[in-house]
Formats: structure tokens, sequence, C-alpha cells
């Protein structure tokens, strides 16, 4: 939706497992100039991770096989992925399970719908967080 | 009187039994509906959840509230009945017949909600054996209740449910398969048409920039700056063209004095020949010494005839030069009226130009504005539908978790008709907190941990 370039252009790894947002994340990344792989579940992304250079991972919660916050406790325990951005993308928005995402190493929340312009905004605000 | 004295001594305290038995019998029935009133609740607490996991999966209006709930009279009523080994009875029967004695159907408010029904006799001259009878017809009832009734209710409820919970599984899962296709479909749609409309706003807003800058303003003034460079040099070439016909007038006049020289010349030629005709004359007089003289005399008139033929010739020719002269004169004094003419009409039609390319320049750039100002609406609404799109991922959670609903229902029922089972823990844990929270297609928020 920025019709700007993005701050620096990154690789992100969207994990959901509707198929439609993670075509809806993929265009709106690409769109934006960023790099895109995705996966359908928590242990599909595990494992693309392993081969994989991400500069940042979008996951959803509630998905099959393995949920998106044992992802991010996955991820973490990766040295690799120990300072990369995380951001939780899901329907939850309970005070509690958000709780459990800070405690999990999630670098941030963010509640369904996502508004793109938003979205690229967060990404490119946590992306130079890093950085700086 | 002695007999009559037995009698009441008899009847006395039959009275007092079949009081106290029937009193025993009342309060067993208002328990037996009690409990019955129970499991009626229990039942009820279950049609609610499956009335609300039928809200949550709104759509499927064919689920129905099972037809196996009746009013607990009714059961109970049908059930002492069958227990009698009589068919059911009209609604409204209060009187009936059963082995070989009548009946009066009495029921009995239990509570609000609930009636007992209550098996009496009339015949007041009805023994122990009687009240046994029915005693025992009323406990055949209980346990008819209690093991025929319910599991029958049950199994039909749980045969006709199970069907209605796979269904509805699988229509929502139609349902989830042709929204994520529909979405999978409208993304990317919208998604080109925000990219088409950026580059189009990318367009505008070079031809807004440019206008900006002024580069049609530029455009503008270099035209009339090369239209007056233009009318400068043929006012110029008009100028050289009036010098020319100066010129041309000035070479007239010397031609002019030219003429006048070469007609002394002529003057001179004849007054020459005129002393050569008298040189001859007085040459002849002077006899053979004036021979020589005649001979000089001649040759001078010859030269003066040869001058007035060269005067005239020059004259003649000055002549025709002087009309070409003039002819060049007149045409050069034409090409500089037709130039300055044409100068006026050229510099009017480039301050005429230049006025309608400005009005031109000015729609422009306000149609560009127009178009600019659209093409950020579209896009303000492109993103809008993008977010909204993401329903799909709302309304599909939801439908998962109502079809874990129904499928937590479904067990429950699966665990069996038995009371004892219907006591027990649900086999699953129904998931009463919905994933979903959200009630509105508003973007969600952000929070930076």
């Amino acid at each position: 939706m920025e019709s700007t370039a993005p701050a620096m252009t990154i690789t992100i790894l969207a994990v959901d497992d509707s198929a439609s947002i993670r075509q809806m994340v993929s265009l709106t990344t690409t769109g934006a100039g960023h790099r895109c792989v995705t996966a359908t579940n928590g242990a599909e992304a595990l494992a693309l991770a392993q081969n994989t250079p991400i500069d940042l991972v979008l996951t959803d919660q509630n998905m099959p096989v393995m949920d998106g916050l044992t992802l991010v406790r996955s991820l973490r325990a990766i040295p690799r992925f120990s300072s990369i951005p995380i951001l939780v993308l899901t329907t939850e928005t309970g005070e509690e399970m958000r709780a459990r995402g800070r405690s999990a190493g999630a670098t941030g929340w963010l509640t369904k719908p996502f508004d793109p312009a938003t979205l690229l905004a967060v990404i490119d605000r946590v992306t130079a967080r890093r950085v700086a | 009187m002695v007999l009559v004295l037995v009698g009441i001594a008899f009847l006395v305290p039959a009275t007092i039994v079949l009081a106290v038995c029937a009193e025993r019998l009342r309060r067993r029935a208002l328990t037996f509906a009690a409990l019955l009133a129970h499991e009626q609740q229990r039942s009820e607490a279950l049609v609610e959840q499956l009335d609300a996991a039928r809200l949550r999966a709104r759509g499927f209006e064919s689920i129905d509230v099972p037809a196996w709930i009746e009013t607990p009279a009714e059961r109970i009523e049908n059930a002492a009945l069958r227990a009698l080994g009589v068919a059911a009875q009209p609604p409204g029967t209060e009187h009936l017949l059963a082995r070989g004695r009548t009946y009066i159907v009495r029921r009995v408010p239990a509570d609000d909600m609930h009636v007992a029904v209550l098996l009496e006799w009339d015949d007041s001259s009805a023994n122990v054996r009687a009240l046994t009878a029915a005693e025992r017809a009323l406990r055949e009832c209980q346990l008819a209740c209690a093991d025929h009734v319910e599991p029958v209710a049950l199994n039909a409820a749980r045969e006709r449910i199970i069907p209605l919970v796979s269904g509805a599984r699988d229509e929502i899962g139609q349902a989830r398969t042709l929204i994520d296709e529909a979405v999978g479909t409208l993304t990317p749609s919208f998604l080109n048409l925000e990219r088409a409309v950026r580059a189009q706003q990318a367009a505008a807003r070079a031809v807004v920039d440019d206008a900006a800058s002024d580069g049609i303003g530029r455009f503008v003034r270099a035209a009339e700056d090369l239209a007056e460079t233009s009318a400068r040099r043929l006012a110029d070439q008009s100028s050289n063209a009036a010098s020319l016909a100066d010129s041309l007038l000035r070479v007239g006049t010397s031609v002019e004095g030219i003429v006048g020289v070469f007609a002394q010349i002529e003057g001179i030629a004849q007054q020459t020949t005129m002393l050569a005709l008298n040189a001859t004359i007085e040459a002849a007089h002077a006899g053979d010494r004036g021979a020589g003289f005649a001979v000089v005399a001649h040759e001078v008139r010859r030269l003066a005839d040869r001058t007035t033929l060269l005067a005239a010739d020059v004259r003649n020719l000055a002549g025709r030069a002087q009309t070409e002269l003039e002819d060049a004169r007149s045409r050069a004094i034409q090409a500089v009226e037709a130039d300055g003419e044409r100068i006026r009409a050229a510099r009017s039609d480039v301050a005429r130009t230049s006025d309608e390319v400005s009005s031109l320049h000015r729609n422009l750039v306000e149609a560009v504005k127009t178009l600019n100002d659209g093409t950020t609406e579209i896009e303000r609404e492109v993103r809008r539908s993008i977010t909204a799109l993401q329903f799909h991922d709302l309304v599909e959670q939801v439908l998962r978790h109502a079809a874990n609903r129904l499928v937590d229902a479904a067990a429950d029922i699966e665990q069996g008709p038995t009371r004892s089972a219907l006591l027990a823990p649900p086999a699953r844990t129904l998931a009463l907190v919905s994933p979903v929270a959200q009630h509105s297609l508003a973007a969600g928020g952000v929070e930076l941990f």
C-alpha cells in the first residue's frame, strides 16, 4: 500500500494455515519490495528456517501440528534466531495469550485483520529497531 | 348390627391403610416426576448447547431441536399406561379401564413446569391386593421410565443428532473451502487493482510535479521567444528590403544623372559634328593645302557620330535599367508591406496560442490534481477491502470452533443413554471460549513488546 520503497529489503517467513492469509501477507510484503517465503504450520516453518536465511518471522497462533507460540520458543532456542523480529499475527486478543507470547520471545502481537500499510510500517519499524 | 360393626372395624383400618398407601404412591410419583424433571433439565441444557452451536454455525438452519423431548406429563402417563398393559390414551382421557378395574388419571402439579401423573382407583371396595397391584404397576412405570423410556428417547436423539452433527461438520468444511477459494481469487485481484492504481498515481504525480515545476510554462515561454525571434528576423529582412528599395531609388537617381551626362555628351558630339562640317568646308576653300585638314575634319565628324550613337545606346540602356530598378524597388516595397502584415499576424497568433496553452495548462493541472485525489481514495478503499477480505480467516476459525462444539456434543451423546452416563463428566471438555473475539472487521491493534 505504501508506494515508497521499504527502509530495507528483507526476507520474511509468513506462517499461517490459511492459504489466503499467506497469500495476502506475501503479496503485501513482496509488493513493498521484500522477499517472502511461507509455511502452513509451525513445524513446517521450523524445518524451512533451518536452511533459509530469514530476517523476520510473521506467524499465526492457532495452527495444526505446531502452534505459533511453540514455533516462537523453538526459533528462539536457535542462536541464529535469538534476535530476529518474530511477530505474532492472530485473531487471539486475550491479555493472557499476549503475555504468553511475550514470555515465549515474540517481538510483537498483531491482531487480525491486519491493515496492509500498518503491517508494512510495523515490519519497517522492528527491522530498523533491530539494526539500530 | 354386629356385621355392621365388624364391617366398620374392617373398613376403618383398610381406609387408613389405603390413605397411607395412596400418600406413599403420591410421594413416589412426585419423586419420579422430579427425577424426570432433572433429566429434562439436562436434556434442555444439551439442547441449549446444540442451539448455541447452531447459532455459532450460522447458515445451518436444518439442525432441529430434537423431537424426542416430550412433556414430562406425557412421558410419565404413557410409561405408566404401558406398564399396566394399556395402549396410550388420547390426550384428555381421565378414566381408563385396566385389569378389570377403572382408574382415574390425575395430573398433579409438581412445579411450575411439570406435572406428576397419579393413578387412583374409584372402586371403594378395592382391597390391599389392588393397592399392591397398583403400586407394582407404578414401580414398573418407574423402571420403564428409567430403563426403557429414557434409553429409547436418548437413542432416538442420538440417531437424529449424530448424523446432523456429521452433516454440519461436512457443510462447515464445505463453507470453509468455498470461502477460502473465493478469497484466494479476490485477494490478488484487489492487490493487482491496488498496484495499477499506484502506477496511475505515480504517473499522475509525475505530471503534477512537472506542472508544479512549470514545465509547460517554460514550453509556452520558449514558444513565445521562438515566435518573437522569427518575427524579429522577419522584421530585419523587411528592413533590409526597405534599405534595398532606398538603394535602388538612389541607383535610379544616379542612372538618371548618367543619362543627363550622356545627353550633354550627345550635345557636345553634335557641336563637334558641326565644327567638323565647318572645318571640312574651310578645308575645301583652302584647296590642296587644306586636303590634310579635310581628312582630320572627316575623322572628327566620324568620331562625333560614333559618340552620338554610343550616347544614344547608353541612354537607352540607362532607361531600361531605370525601369528595372523601379520594378525592383516596387517589389521590395511590396515585400516590406507584406512582411509587416505577416509579423503583426504572427504576433497575434502567438499571443492567442499562448493564452490557449496557458488555459490548457491550468485545466490540465486541475484535472491531474482531481485524478490524484481519486487515486488516493481508491487506494484507501482497496486497503479497506483487503482488510475486510480477512473476514474469512475469522469466520473459518469461528466455524472450526463451532464444529468442535458439535463434535463435543455428539461425543457427549454417544457416551450412552443411561442416567449414570449422563451424570458422568462429558467425554471431552467443551472449549467454551472462542478463539475469535472480534465482532467487526475493523483492523486489529498492534503491540510491540
